[in-house]
């Protein structure tokens, strides 16, 4: 018996729903994902479902009162969201905070970044099918969680930053604990490395996927670690410097092709740069007072402000305008995530579903801040 | 080129009083009349090198929308904002998405959060909230039966 095989096989393109619940889209983001096959023709993220409206909120509360809401915009990196929504509302006030009080929090704000950068680190690998760094990375994670808790009295949602300062100083025993650790993370950190960075498997999976051009990344508006890896210099911390920044050394590192993996090795640069700055920061700590005179009700002169600093996942800026009273007229909250998920749709075009993944995990985004 | 050879720059391209430009508080700042905004943005982002938009918002002053868009320049590290006042109810300004990118989502969630329509839009469609909602949440009259005052205690 004899088969006629048709040549021309035609398929259908067809649609398929990737979260908004599904472990690797790291919170509630729905992808509406075109496939041909396996191969993706158009992915379109769906936002809104932690949407809380945080800006309507800042304009019911007075300035401090608001401060708590910073904490859960992005929840993974709550002291960096702290720090830009205080330069933001002194700006507008005119006040300058005590250098001790910036030291302090440029150390725990550093803390937190290497927390959050663990964050992203073990599900990263875990989405590529790594399980094991995941366990590695969380026990550093804790380490740091604890000398925070230490210091605010809370593990995630700190509200330890104050509009002039910082709410109490560092508890006893602290700068020396902080400073063994920061020796304890730098083999751990090349012990990181050893375990994905070498790793066959992870080299297939992220070497060319996912490019995304330097101009493209400018355009998006992606900052931190996505338009770093692109190829593009620029930290917020060095070219338009807040805090005590200026007077640490440290440096900014950057990839190449703009791949999963070049986003992959800033980050991980990035933690080893954040250590450097904590040890410098410590060694240095002045002693003085931790708060400005500030008001108790804050009432700032009619006028606008946009402040804005590096968080781990890019620029947190916050756009606040006064109209003299103790309530903002308007409070614009910009984050990392928002735009760095824009650039998406682009970055996963014609890869497989599988590759969405990981593409996705190293834009690194918190939907918490992506919706707000 | 500093600051101020950009706004003659500025004020060379668009005579008459089409559009004021002054230093404010350390950040330069362009006020146009809404009409011009395709035209002056893709001449800050063409000639002025402005190739980074921080994010473009609304504020609501109850008589009228001010639009703001903040930019940054990474060849020259300059900012700028532009100001335009835009009508209240149904406020209409053209898009800039397709010159920077990232206006794409800033501009949808300020359609639906003020009720501005950008006009050129390519995905004209709500971003953050449901398709069912009516009103725009951050215009200062916006009432909702499940927004209630507190009592004062």
């Amino acid at each position: 018996m004899k088969y006629e095989i048709e040549k021309d096989i035609m398929t259908d393109n067809y649609y398929l729903n990737m979260g908004p619940q599904h472990p690797s889209t790291h919170g509630v983001l729905r992808l509406v994902l075109r496939l041909d096959g396996e191969t993706v023709l158009d992915a379109v993220p769906d936002l809104g479902y932690l949407h809380r409206g945080m800006e309507k909120i800042a304009e019911s509360r007075t300035y401090s009162q608001f401060l708590p809401f910073v904490d859960r915009i992005d929840y993974i990196a709550a002291l960096l969201n702290e720090h830009g929504y205080c330069l933001a509302v002194e700006k507008l006030l005119g006040v300058t905070v005590p250098a001790r009080a910036e030291y302090i929090r440029v150390i725990v704000a550093e803390l937190n970044r290497i927390a959050s950068h663990i964050v992203w680190y073990g599900p990263f690998a875990m989405d590529l099918g790594a399980i094991t760094p995941f366990l590695y990375a969380f026990r550093e994670r804790e380490m740091i969680l604890d000398m925070l808790e230490s210091v605010s009295g809370q593990r995630l949602t700190f509200a330890y930053m104050r509009i002039g300062g910082v709410r109490q100083d560092l508890p006893e025993g602290f700068i020396e604990k902080a400073r063994a650790f920061c020796k304890y993370l730098k083999p751990k950190i090349d012990e990181y490395e050893t375990l994905l960075t070498e790793n066959a498997i992870f080299l297939k999976r992220t070497k060319g996927v996912g490019i995304l051009s330097g101009e493209a990344a400018i355009n998006y508006g992606c900052t931190g670690p996505v338009l770093r890896g692109s190829g593009v210099k620029y930290d917020i911390r060095k070219n338009s410097p807040y805090s005590v920044y200026p007077e640490l050394e440290f440096d900014i590192p950057t990839g190449t092709v703009g791949d999963t993996w070049d986003r992959y090795k800033v980050r991980l640069e990035e933690m080893r740069q954040s250590a450097r700055i904590i040890e410098q920061a410590l060694e240095k700590l002045p002693s003085g007072p931790i708060m400005a005179e500030v008001p108790k009700i804050i009432k700032p002169a009619p006028g606008e402000a946009y402040g804005r600093a590096e968080s781990s996942r890019g620029e947190i800026g916050f756009f606040v305008v006064s109209d003299g009273t103790q309530y903002p007229v308007r409070l614009k909250i910009r984050t990392g995530s928002f735009s760095n998920l824009s650039a998406l749709r682009d970055l996963v075009k014609g890869l497989k579903i599988a590759d969405v993944v990981a593409v996705l995990g190293s834009i690194d985004i918190v939907l918490g801040e992506v919706d707000r | 080129m500093t600051d101020q050879d950009r706004i003659k720059q500025l004020l060379e391209r668009f005579p008459g009083n089409s559009l004021t430009a002054a230093p404010d508080n350390g950040v330069l700042s362009v006020t146009i009349r809404p009409e011009n905004i395709a035209l002056v943005c893709s001449f800050l982002s063409g000639t002025l090198k402005y190739d980074y938009l921080h994010f473009l918002t609304c504020i609501d002053r109850t008589d009228k929308l001010e639009m703001r868009y903040y930019l940054y320049s990474y060849s020259h590290q300059g900012t700028l904002v532009i100001k335009t006042d835009i009508a209240r109810l149904n406020g209409k300004i053209s898009s800039v998405s397709s010159i920077w990118k990232t206006a794409e989502w800033h501009e949808r969630e300020t359609s639906e959060l003020f009720g501005v329509v950008f006009e050129g839009h390519p995905d004209p469609r709500r971003l953050l909230l449901d398709d069912d909602m009516d009103g725009h949440p951050l215009l200062k009259d916006f009432t909702h039966k499940v927004l209630v005052k507190l009592p004062k205690a």
